[in-house]
C-alpha cells in the first residue's frame, strides 16, 4: 500500500521535510559527537590515565591491589618540586617519579638532543637514569649523558623529554621537569617529614571496568584523596565544546522546526486529499482499525526511510564540515558513534507523531457516507488532540537541544507568545480581507473570498508560514549578535599574548624588548606562589569550597601585588589601600573565591608561601571586568598591599 | 400500518421496518427519508427512481449501511444494521456488499488491476490478482490491466468499477446512478453490462437511477417522493 501512496506523490514532500529534518540534526549531532569524543580522547590523556587518584599523603596499596583484581591497569605516581644540581647550576624542577606502564594514556616523547621534536616512547627511565625537558637541561647547563644531582642521589641523563601527558596546563605547572624511575626515588631522601609531594594512582581500562571501579573508590578513599576522571581533565575545553555544540544543535533545531511546519503542511494535504479514498476504502469493506494501522505502519516507513536517508545526508555533511574545517584540528578526529542515528530516528518519529499523526488519525474518523455526500468529512479534532502532540514534540525537542531549564523557558515561551500573536494578527487579517471583498476586482475577489471562507486554514498557513520566516531570521539575528557581542565585549586592547615567570633582573630589558618590536605592554605584574592554609586560623581543610573554585582550597596559587588597582577591577567590598596602609598586612581577594571560601572583608588569611607562613587579613574584594576570558587580571585572585 | 417487528421472509436479503432519516438545517429537522418500508428478495431487481432530492441516495445510503437511520430497522444479508458498530457495517460490506457508484470511485494512484483487487485483499483473499485480472477480462478491459484511471475513458472505468463490485460475488449490488455520468451510448453499454453481470451472480441489485429505461429492465421500480414511497 506504502509503495502504491508513494506513486501518487503525495508522500514525497513529507520524506523530504523529514529527510531534511533528520540530516540538520545529525549532522550537527555527528560533528559534535566527534569532537567530543576527540575532547574526552584528549581529556584522558591529560591525565594519563582514565581515571586519577591524587593525594597529599602516601596512598594505600589497597586501591591498587582492588584495581588490578578488577584487571585494569595501575601505576604509582610521585610529583614534587625540589633543586636539580647540574656542578654549580641548579633549576627548580617539577620532578615526576612513576612506576612501569606509564602513562596509561597518551605518550612520553623524548628526544636526543633539548628543543628537538619528540617520538614517542614506550616505557620509562631505568634506575640510576633520568629524562629532564629541554628548559632543564639549558638552564643547567647539561646534555644526554650529563650527571644530574637529585637530593642525596646522582643520576644521568639519557634522553631529554620533549612533553609528557601529564605535563599539566595550568599556570601553576611552570617549572621545567624531569621524569625518573620511582625506584630511584628513595635514594634522592627528598621526601621528609613535612614534604610537599603529590601522591597519584594512575588507573586505566575497559570503560566499564572503569566505572564500576570508580564507586569503589569513592567509597574506600581517604579524605584527602581527590578522584580526577575526563571531567575535570580540561573543563575548559569541555565547557567550550559543549557550549559550541548546543549553539550548533540550536541551530539545526531551527531547521527541525521548519521541517516541523512543512511535515505539518504536507500532512494536512496528504489527508484531505485521501478521504475520498479512505471512504471508499471503508465502503468496500476496511475497519477503522485497518485504516489506521495502515496510516500507523505508514508513518512507521516514512519515518524509518527519513531517518536512514537523512542519517546518511548528515554523515555526509559533518565529514565536508570537517574537511572544510581541517586546520583548526591538530589530529584526526575519532569516528561518530551511532548515537546521533538513534537521534534521528527518534526525531523522524518524534515530528511525524507531532505534527503529522493527528492528522493521519483524521483518517480512520471519515464516516463512510462521504462517497455519497463529499461534504461530510471527519468531525474535527479537540484542540489537545490536534495541536497537543505538536507542542509536546516541539517542546520535548527543544529540552532535548537546549538542556537548561532557564533557556528552555524562555524560549518555548517567547515561541508561545509570537504563535499566539501571529494567530491573532491572521485572524484578523483574513477577517478584514472578508470586508474588502466587494471593493476589488474580479481576480482578487476570488482569492478573498477564498481566504474568508477558510477562515481556519488561511490563519494556519499564515501562522505556520509566519513562524518559519521568523525562526529563519531568528539565526540570523542571534549568529550576527552573538559575533557582535563578543567583539564588543572585548576591549580594543585586549592582550593576546601572555609572558610568565619572566626573571625580576631581566624585566626591565625583556619589556624593552618587547616595546621596541612594536608591542604594546598592558601590565607587568609581578608574581609569587602561595598555599592557602587557615581562614581566621581555622585550618583550610575545614572550609566549604565548590565548583571549580575548590582548587583554591586545596592547592598553590598565584599571588601578586600592586599599588594601585587596575583598570579592569573594581571593588566590590572593602577599600583598596592607601599609602597609609604600606607594611600592612592587607590582601585582596577575587569574588569567586569569596564565594566559594564564604570569606568577607577583615577576615584573616594565612599563606604558606615559600615554607614561610603569612597572615593577611581581607582588606577588599574585587571583581574581574575580564576574569574568564584572561583579561588584564591573567594570574592573580589575591593582591597583597606591599 | 402497524410498526410490528418485521418478519424476515425465507428467501427476503433486504428488509427494513419503518425506516426515517432525519437530519438538522438552519430551517430546523429535515426528514430526508420518511417512514419506508419494504422487502427484497434475493436475486431481485429493483430500481428505486425519484426527483432530485427526493432521497433516493439517502435510502440507498441505509440500506447498505453506509449512514445510521434515525429511526427505524435495516436488515441486511440476515444481519440488523441498526445494532451492528461501523466497523461490523465494513465487515459485512466485506463479504456480502458490492457498490457502483456515479463518479465510478476508482482510486487514482491504482492501477485498473489493482483497483479491483481492493475488496478482495480487504476480505484477505489469496487469489485477488487472478480473480481480479479474470473479473477485468469478463468486462472487456482484459488488456488494459495496468492502465490508470486517467488512461482510461469514462465507460472504460465505469466497467473497472463493475469488475469490482462484481468481483467478490456479492448477495447484494448498490448501483447509486452508474450511468449518470456517461453519454446515452456508453450509458447503454454500461447499463447492459450491468445486468449481464447481474444475471451471471444471480446477485440481487438495488439500483438509484433517474433513466426510465435503466429502471424499466429492473424487475421491481420503486417510486420515492418526499422520502416516502409511493
Amino acid at each position: 500500500m506504502l509503495v502504491r501512496e508513494w506513486r501518487s506523490g503525495e508522500l514525497g514532500v513529507l520524506l523530504l521535510a523529514l529527510t531534511v529534518a533528520v540530516a540538520s540534526l545529525t549532522g550537527v549531532g555527528f560533528l559534535v559527537n566527534r569532537i567530543g569524543a576527540a575532547v574526552d580522547l584528549q581529556a584522558t590523556e591529560v591525565l594519563a590515565a582514565d581515571v586519577r587518584l591524587g593525594s597529599p599523603q602516601p596512598i594505600s596499596q589497597a586501591s591498587l591491589d582492588e584495581a588490578v583484581r578488577r584487571g585494569l591497569h595501575a601505576v604509582r605516581s610521585t610529583r614534587l618540586l625540589s633543586v636539580v644540581f647540574q656542578g654549580d647550576q641548579s633549576q627548580l624542577t617539577n620532578i615526576h617519579a612513576v612506576g612501569p606502564g606509564y602513562p596509561l594514556r597518551g605518550h612520553v616523547l623524548v628526544a636526543s638532543t633539548p628543543f628537538a621534536k619528540g617520538e614517542a616512547i614506550t616505557g620509562i627511565p631505568a634506575k640510576g637514569e633520568v629524562w629532564p625537558d629541554s628548559r632543564l637541561l639549558a638552564a643547567t647547563g647539561g646534555s644526554v649523558g650529563s650527571m644530574l644531582a637529585i637530593g642525596s642521589g646522582t643520576f644521568r641523563v639519557s634522553r631529554v623529554l620533549i612533553s609528557l601527558p601529564d605535563q599539566g596546563g595550568t599556570f601553576a605547572e611552570l617549572a621545567p621537569s624531569l621524569l625518573m624511575n620511582i625506584q630511584d626515588l628513595p635514594a634522592t631522601q627528598l621526601i621528609q617529614p613535612g614534604s610537599r609531594v603529590s601522591y597519584s594512582l594512575l588507573f586505566a581500562g575497559p570503560r566499564e571496568r572503569i566505572d564500576d571501579f570508580k564507586p569503589w573508590l569513592l567509597l574506600n578513599k581517604k579524605p584527602a584523596e581527590r578522584l580526577r576522571d575526563i571531567r575535570d581533565a580540561s573543563p575548559q575545553i569541555k565547557s567550550a565544546t559543549e557550549r559550541a555544540g548546543r549553539f550548533l544543535s540550536l541551530a539545526s533545531l531551527v531547521s527541525v522546526l521548519l521541517c516541523a511546519i512543512a511535515v505539518a503542511m504536507s500532512a494536512r494535504r496528504y489527508v484531505h486529499r485521501r478521504l475520498d479514498v479512505v471512504a471508499l476504502m471503508k465502503t468496500l469493506g476496511a475497519t477503522s482499525g485497518f485504516t489506521l494501522s495502515v496510516s500507523l505502519l505508514q508513518l512507521l516507513a516514512i519515518a524509518c526511510v527519513a531517518a536512514i536517508i537523512g542519517s546518511a545526508v548528515g554523515f555526509i555533511a559533518q565529514e565536508w564540515l570537517l574537511r572544510a574545517l581541517r586546520g583548526l584540528f591538530n589530529a584526526e578526529l575519532p569516528p561518530p558513534n551511532l548515537l546521533p542515528i538513534v537521534l534521528g530516528f527518534v526525531t523522524a518519529i518524534a515530528l511525524l507523531v507531532g505534527f503529522a499523526l493527528p492528522s493521519l488519525l483524521q483518517l480512520a474518523r471519515v464516516p463512510t457516507i462521504r462517497v455519497l455526500r463529499r461534504d461530510v468529512g471527519p468531525a474535527p479534532l479537540l484542540v489537545v488532540l490536534a495541536f497537543g502532540p505538536a507542542v509536546a514534540v516541539i517542546a520535548f525537542l527543544i529540552y532535548s537541544v537546549v538542556r537548561e531549564v532557564k533557556l528552555f523557558l524562555d524560549f518555548t515561551l517567547g515561541l508561545a507568545a509570537f504563535v499566539t500573536l501571529e494567530a491573532c494578527a491572521g485572524w484578523l487579517l483574513v477577517y478584514l480581507a472578508g470586508r474588502l471583498r466587494g471593493s476589488v476586482g474580479v481576480a482578487w475577489r476570488y482569492g478573498v473570498a477564498n481566504l474568508s471562507r477558510r477562515r481556519a486554514e488561511s490563519v494556519l498557513q499564515i501562522v505556520a508560514f509566519g513562524t518559519g520566516i521568523m525562526v529563519l531570521l531568528l539565526l540570523s539575528i542571534v549568529r550576527n549578535h552573538v559575533q557582535d557581542s563578543w567583539r564588543h565585549s572585548l576591549p580594543e586592547d585586549l592582550p593576546n599574548y601572555f609572558f610568565i615567570n619572566i626573571p625580576p633582573a631581566d624585566r626591565d630589558a625583556f619589556v624593552n624588548f618587547l616595546n621596541e618590536r612594536g608591542a604594546q605592554t598592558s601590565r607587568v605584574l609581578p608574581m609569587i606562589r602561595g598555599r592557602l592554609t587557615a581562614i581566621n586560623d581555622r585550618p583550610i581543610e575545614g572550609a566549604q569550597s565548590a565548583g571549580d573554585t575548590e582548587n583554591f582550597a586545596s592547592r598553590e596559587q598565584n599571588l601578586t601585588w600592586e599599588s594601585e588597582l587596575g583598570a579592569d577591577n573594581s571593588l566590590v567590598a572593602g577599600r583598596w589601600w592607601t599609602r597609609a596602609d604600606f607594611g600592612k598586612p592587607l590582601v585582596s581577594l577575587a569574588t569567586e573565591f569569596q564565594d566559594s571560601l564564604h570569606v568577607r572583608v577583615g577576615d584573616r588569611l594565612t599563606f604558606d608561601i615559600a615554607g614561610e607562613s603569612i597572615t593577611a587579613i581581607v582588606g577588599s574584594i574585587s571583581g574581574s571586568v575580564m576574569w574568564k576570558s584572561s583579561c588584564q587580571n591573567v594570574t592573580p585572585s589575591t593582591c597583597a598591599a606591599s | 400500518m402497524p410498526s410490528a417487528q418485521a418478519q424476515i421472509t425465507r428467501d427476503s436479503v433486504l428488509k427494513t421496518d419503518h425506516l426515517t432519516k432525519q437530519v438538522t438545517s438552519p430551517e430546523g429537522p429535515l426528514t430526508i427519508v420518511d417512514d419506508v418500508s419494504l422487502d427484497i428478495a434475493a436475486g431481485e431487481s429493483v430500481a428505486i427512481v425519484g426527483a432530485s432530492g427526493a432521497g433516493k441516495s439517502t435510502l440507498l445510503a441505509l440500506l447498505a449501511g453506509l449512514d445510521t437511520p434515525t429511526s427505524g430497522k435495516v436488515w441486511l444479508a440476515g444481519a440488523d444494521l441498526t445494532i451492528l458498530d461501523e466497523d461490523g457495517r465494513a465487515r459485512l460490506r466485506a463479504q456480502r456488499v458490492g457498490f457502483v457508484f456515479q463518479a465510478f470511485h476508482l482510486v487514482p494512484a491504482l492501477t485498473a488491476l489493482e483497483n479491483v483487487m481492493l475488496p478482495l485483499e480487504l476480505a484477505g483473499r489469496d487469489d485477488a490478482r487472478g480473480a481480479a485480472r479474470a473479473a477485468l477480462e469478463r468486462v472487456g478491459l482484459g488488456t488494459r490491466v495496468s492502465h490508470y484511471p486517467r488512461q482510461l475513458s469514462g465507460g472504460e472505468q465505469q466497467r473497472v468499477a463493475l469488475a469490482r463490485a462484481f468481483v467478490m460475488a456479492p448477495a447484494v449490488l448498490f448501483a447509486d446512478e452508474p450511468t449518470g455520468n456517461l453519454d446515452t451510448t456508453t450509458g447503454e453499454r454500461v447499463g447492459t453490462l450491468l445486468f449481464e453481470l447481474n444475471a451471471q451472480t444471480h446477485t440481487t441489485l438495488i439500483l438509484v437511477t433517474h433513466e426510465q429505461n435503466l429502471a424499466a429492465r429492473c424487475q421491481r421500480t420503486l417510486r420515492m417522493e418526499a422520502g416516502r414511497l409511493v
